[in-house]
């Protein structure tokens, strides 16, 4: 079961568009949902709460059809985005007893064990907190409803790394029920790389790329290589980026597997070193990569090779 | 509960691998003992901060080492066949392995080492 | 499956909690204007037609100003407060929101406008003034209401606030032409001051033209927002 699926959705504005946007988010895991800004995270966010209609292709959330469903949907879904604002001149506490008389599930005793494990007043008027205690104040009116799905645009922008932690504490405590799930944007990709079962990449409106986190992480790495002066590099797939110094040649691979190092190996390369890439290192390979086709990167840096061996 | 399992951001290993590690050296020093029921995936992601998807591959890859069984419904549990003098030796080879490696950064040779590891077994057995 | 039929069927309430909500915020400007209004009923039986003007200007504006008051508040504020995607994550349709404003609004609004009015005509009428004076204080009320319907039909479905401004200001040039005009007519001039009541045909088919442009700009209000797609 899914919690979220996502089939060729599209939604065009004058000076930006979402390409065929496919996105799955199985029950029970996480999903980092990483870009650059003004990429389109925020809107495909909008289309998956119904806040935004999409022009063509289908979204279902919690086994509804967005957006006819979304009122059914929204009963399950807590949702905050950076740009949303509890009303200012009234008290946390305002919003609690408002929610808490919509909301069925609403769980007094969690609001006020996060209350104070956010260290929050709820006497305390809205316009009068920082932005950290905006933000814990805005999550904690959508942890309390306890709902299947968390959908968090830019949760941890701009906190303190103690803020950070609290809320990533809390979204993982989350995680702790099997049938819950959460889809967030961000672009700390450290924040990512820590929580996310599923990692996807969005640039310019369209989906780079879309895998589990394990996967992602081991399936990308950087080869430090030790070459004679004929040296040709063999042809492999999920080549991203060549750099080639005089006898070294830096590679950035996005299918790395054993046999690919002996294949290195038998074509007369030495193998210097192999290198693990963090997810901030990936997401800004692959999208420059996206920006040209990876052939044309290959291609375009093979002849200054030959070149360089000539 | 908690397992007191702490990872660190600074270290090169991957998370997976971190936890594995910490698992493991518990199993060896015996503080967890065969039979020990361990956190459930959920649990210990909870706790460490952690995805769901690296404690499941943890906890995959120590079963395939035979250092824990899954029951299926009844969680995970350190492994009551196995003989904790591997799981012992797999630590020792891996302190090893990485002592040799920072000896290596710091341009250490072999004598070097061997001079020290003679080093420090004299001074343990006094 | 089971809770989310029931979720489904709840919405009402949701509706009600979001009027609450804005009849909550607004509880004490409210009863600002609505003390302001009784004010100048005061002030009119206190020193009766020295004072009649200031007391008529200061009724009409107390009204107006309630209504113009929550239309921004409860409409045009939260979009720019940016309160609105919080609001639009809640189990609600973009039908639902508009049902809620248009409620919280008119029950608010119209609560003030009513009362005021009724309190008008039974401290006024047959005492202070002749009784012919009815079919022109009722149109004036109505244009009064009226007014407040543009406003907020204009918040509603354009939400920016130099719409509405431009809607206030359109609509309050409006009001005191119209009475300044519908005042110069002489099947207006010939009853005004008589002892009884005379709904004639002027009176009638101003009043049908009001109320017909409230029930339609009401409508208009619902159509225009259930064909929205694009709402934050």
């Amino acid at each position: 079961m899914n919690a979220i699926h996502c089939e060729n959705v599209t939604k065009r504005y004058p000076h930006f568009d979402l390409k065929d946007v496919d996105l799955t988010l199985p029950e029970g895991s996480v999903m980092g949902f990483v870009g650059p800004n003004g990429a389109g995270k925020s809107t495909t966010l909008r289309i998956i709460m119904g806040l935004v209609h999409q022009d063509a292709g289908r979204v279902t959330v919690l086994g509804h059809d967005m957006p006819a469903g979304q009122v059914a949907a929204k009963w399950n879904i807590g949702f905050v985005s950076e740009d949303m604002r509890l009303y200012g001149h009234r008290t946390i506490g305002f919003h609690l007893d408002f929610l808490r008389r919509i909301y069925p599930g609403w769980d007094d005793g969690y609001a006020a064990e996060l209350l104070s494990r956010f260290e929050l007043n709820p006497d305390q008027k809205v316009k009068g907190l920082s932005h950290g205690q905006r933000v814990k104040a805005a999550l904690l009116t959508v942890f309390a409803r306890k709902p299947k799905l968390l959908v968090f645009d830019e949760p941890t922008t701009g906190l303190d790394p103690v803020a950070r932690k609290v809320i990533l504490e809390e979204m993982m405590r989350v995680m702790e029920a099997e049938d819950r799930s959460i889809l967030f944007s961000s672009h700390n990709t450290l924040d990512v790389e820590q929580i996310s079962d599923h990692i996807t990449f969005i640039n310019q409106g369209s989906i780079v790329a879309s895998d589990d986190k394990e996967t992602f992480l081991d399936s990308w790495r950087r080869l430090r290589l030790v070459v004679g002066d004929r040296y040709r590099l063999p042809d492999m797939s999920g080549l991203i980026e060549v750099q080639r110094s005089g006898h070294q040649i830096v590679l950035t691979l996005a299918g790395y597997s054993d046999a690919l190092q002996e294949k290195l190996t038998a074509s007369g390369a030495a193998i210097n070193e192999v290198q693990r890439l963090t997810l901030e290192e990936i997401f800004i390979a692959s999208v420059e990569s996206s920006r040209q086709p990876p052939h044309a990167a290959a291609a375009g840096s093979a002849p200054s090779m030959e070149g360089a061996a000539a | 509960m908690s397992t007191q399992i702490i990872l660190s951001q600074a270290d090169s290993r991957p998370i997976y691998a971190q936890i594995m590690d910490e698992i493991s050296r518990r199993v060896a020093l015996g503080d967890w003992a065969p039979g020990y029921r361990l956190p459930s995936i959920r649990e210990l992601a909870a706790e460490l901060k952690v995805s769901v998807i690296t404690v499941k591959r943890a906890y995959l890859e120590l079963e395939r080492a035979g250092v824990i069984v899954t029951r299926q419904g009844r969680g995970s549990f350190v492994s009551e066949s196995m003989d904790v003098d591997d799981v012992r030796q797999e630590e020792l080879e891996r302190a090893m392995e990485q002592a040799v490696r920072l000896g290596e950064a710091m341009g250490l040779g072999h004598d070097d080492l061997a001079a020290l590891l003679e080093q420090y077994t004299r001074n343990d057995r006094r | 499956m089971n809770a989310s039929t029931t979720a489904v069927e709840t919405t009402p309430s949701v509706v009600r909690e979001l009027v609450l909500k804005d009849l909550r915020i607004m509880k004490i400007p409210s009863i600002c204007y609505w003390l302001a209004g009784i004010g100048s009923i005061v002030l009119a039986l206190l020193w009766g037609d020295a004072a009649g003007t200031i007391a008529f200007i200061l009724f009409i504006s107390a009204i107006f100003g309630a209504g113009v008051h929550a239309a921004m508040q409860t409409i045009t504020e939260e979009r720019r407060e940016q309160n609105l995607p919080f609001i639009m994550s809640l189990p609600i349709t973009i039908a639902d929101y508009t049902r809620a404003k248009m409620l919280a609004n008119l029950l608010l609004v119209g609560g003030i406008w009513l009362t005021l009015s009724a309190a008008s005509y039974v401290i006024f009428i047959g005492d202070v003034m002749p009784s012919g004076t009815i079919p022109l204080m009722t149109i004036i009320l109505v244009a009064v209401l009226l007014a407040y319907v543009i406003i907020l039909a204009t918040t509603m479905v354009f939400q920016g606030i130099a719409p509405a401004i431009t809607a206030i200001v359109a609509a309050n040039l409006g009001n005191q032409a119209f009475i300044w005009w519908i005042a110069s007519f002489h099947a207006v001039r010939s009853t005004v001051n008589g002892t009884e009541a005379v709904w004639n045909a002027t009176y009638l088919t101003v009043l049908g033209a009001q109320i017909g442009a409230i029930v339609v700009l009401v409508g208009l209000v619902f159509y225009a927002q259930s064909r929205k797609t694009e709402f934050l």
